[in-house]
């Protein structure tokens, strides 16, 4: 495989000067609560990429690091059009604004409509983009059988397994949003198998057209790196005399994976220089 | 093998959080029962009418004095108030996703704290109808108080996610409202409004006490205690305990058919 062989194509998701702020109360100067404002986010800035190689349809998975608290689901809401940032915008591909629904999210805890059964559960999110109810089941049922879970079909939502839950939810979100994904900690409570699992789930739909995009929030230095061509190392500046961090997050570090020959590999786990990246980021965490 | 786990299972019985075998919980509660009725039939109690009399008593009463027809009336009085109140207190809490009406259906609410007798002289002077309209505006007042507050916290309990999760379908406001507060909390309602119809019916025999000239259940119970016998009034009680115990049952098999995601996992599957 020619890993070399790549190009950087149009910009499919463009993230201009976004900052979030909360209400937010301090202790004024004589001890009173004030009317304060809680600085999340600040301008952050971002440009993701269509990455073509020759004669292969390539998908990309960019993975946003960050510790915990930081603002990483905070970002990840913009992203999918749940929340307004407050200031700045985020467009996709299209120069569009992004929007709930076109983007899709998984959220951490799976959520699905329990009082529909598995399959049902699918054909709504098929309906939802227009596809007849046969030709939506159809695609359901085919998803359903790549990930090895057609006989959960029938099923309740509260039936399933976690594992099989977040298939489920990933398919869901497959079947209704354009080309963009984004992964509330999908990694979260999964042995190593599973996590392996996950992780081919979500490039296998990820290559299934050269546009589509998924964004990985994690904790999981290793499953970042194993999943994603690009990895957003998120995290506040720090005061120089005081070393206290500064409010308000950005996109510290940005390293692309494809140029370092850690992108599109099967065979990373046993790669030292692998590792070697591994323990350097995570080393990082503590200037983020 | 097979005794040593049976006695398990019995044992199982009397220990805390144990899930006990369908067949022993049966047999268990037949016992209760028989060992209930064995008692009542031979143990003579003070103030306690042997079930012979009872059962006596309730025949007089059934052919006589036309229980059929009292129990009937206090069905059908509680029915329409249960329908128009289940009616009214849905719409006001589902409303409660407009922020407007947030505030109102939180005042309204709050009435359960209004005194009955303060609502009789409203409804009394407001109403020419007498009879059965007060009876019906009263007992339906009754189970909206607190029918409005159980669905009111069901509908305000709903996460945030799950809306979003909704949005993230393409689904509008309306529909999210539609799909999450709507249709996503039917087995919770469903529960509330069956709570609420038991705290109703046993409501009814004092709502039907301010207008006696129908009949029912209540009245009829008035009509007794002054004769305290007891046995006639136990036969009542009994009339009205199979009548509200039948509505419930007939409850609990609509919630099957309409939730059949949220009927309790058999008992052999949690283990
Ligand atoms: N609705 C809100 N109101 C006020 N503050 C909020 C709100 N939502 C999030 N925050 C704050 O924003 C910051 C970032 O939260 P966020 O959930 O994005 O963190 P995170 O990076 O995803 O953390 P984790 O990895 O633990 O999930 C936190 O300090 C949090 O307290
Ligand atoms: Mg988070």
């Amino acid at each position: 495989m020619n890993q070399a062989a790549f190009a950087l194509g149009d910009v499919l998701l463009r993230s201009e000067h976004v900052s979030l702020a909360f209400g937010d109360y301090e202790l004024d100067e004589h001890g009173f609560l004030k009317a304060a404002e809680k600085l999340v986010l600040n301008d952050v800035n971002l440009e993701i990429h269509d990455i073509t190689r020759p004669g292969m349809i390539t998908g990309q998975v960019v993975g946003l690091l960050g510790p915990s608290g930081i603002g990483k689901t905070c970002f990840a809401r913009i992203i999918a059009g749940l929340d307004i940032p407050t200031t700045g915008q985020v467009l996709l591909h299209n120069g569009q604004p992004t929007k709930a629904g076109i983007v899709g999210f998984v959220f951490q805890n799976y959520p699905l409509f329990e009082d529909r059964t598995v399959i049902a559960n699918l054909v709504l999110a098929g309906r939802q983009v227009g596809l007849s109810r046969a030709k939506a089941r159809d695609k359901a049922m085919a998803y359903l059988e790549r990930f090895k879970i057609a006989q959960c079909a029938k099923q309740w939502p509260r039936e399933l397994s976690g594992g099989q839950r977040q298939r489920v939810s990933i398919i869901q979100q497959v079947l209704c949003s354009e080309y963009f994904i984004v992964f509330d900690e999908p990694f979260s409570g999964l042995d190593p198998l599973m996590r392996e699992e996950t992780i081919a789930v979500v490039k296998e739909i990820v290559n299934e057209d050269e546009k589509n995009t998924a964004i990985i929030i994690t904790h999981d230095v290793s499953a970042a790196v194993c999943s994603s061509d690009r990895l957003l190392l998120v995290g506040r500046d720090f005061d120089p005399a005081t070393h206290n961090p500064v409010p308000g997050a950005r996109i510290k570090y940005t390293f692309d994976l494809v140029a370092l020959g850690l992108a599109w590999r099967t065979d990373l786990y046993k790669d030292p220089k692998f590792l070697e990246f591994v323990g350097e980021i995570e080393s990082m965490f503590h200037e983020l | 093998m097979h005794k040593r786990s049976m006695s398990r299972e019995w044992l199982n019985l009397i220990s805390p959080l144990e899930v006990v075998d369908r067949k022993v919980m049966k047999l268990y509660v037949i016992g209760l029962a028989a060992t209930f009725l064995i008692l009542w039939l031979t143990v003579k109690i003070q103030f306690v009418p042997k079930l012979g009399e009872v059962m006596r008593y309730f025949g007089i009463l059934w052919s006589t004095q036309g229980l059929m027809y009292h129990l009937l009336t206090s069905i059908k009085l509680f029915v329409h108030a249960v329908f128009y109140a289940t009616v009214f207190s849905c719409v006001m809490a589902y409303l409660t996703v407009i922020p407007a009406f947030n505030p109102v259906t939180g005042v309204l609410s709050s009435f359960r704290f209004l005194s009955m007798t303060g609502l009789v002289f409203f409804v009394q002077v407001k109403l020419t109808g007498g009879g059965y309209d007060l009876k019906f505006w009263i007992e339906w007042a009754a189970i909206s108080a607190f029918l409005l507050t159980a669905l009111y916290s069901i509908v305000q309990s709903v996460q945030q996610q799950m809306y979003d999760y909704a949005y993230t379908l393409r689904m509008s406001k309306w529909r999210a409202v539609w799909e999450v507060t709507i249709r996503g909390t039917r087995h919770q309602v469903l529960d509330a409004i069956r709570q609420n119809m038991a705290i109703g019916w046993m409501m009814l025999p004092g709502v039907e006490a301010l207008a006696r000239g129908e009949g029912g259940i209540g009245v009829m119970l008035i009509n007794l205690d002054k004769f305290m016998v007891l046995p006639a009034i136990l036969a009542i009680q009994l009339a009205s305990f199979v009548g509200g115990i039948g509505m419930d049952y007939f409850m609990g098999l609509i919630r099957r058919l309409l939730c059949p995601y949220a009927v309790r996992a058999g008992r052999g599957k949690q283990r």
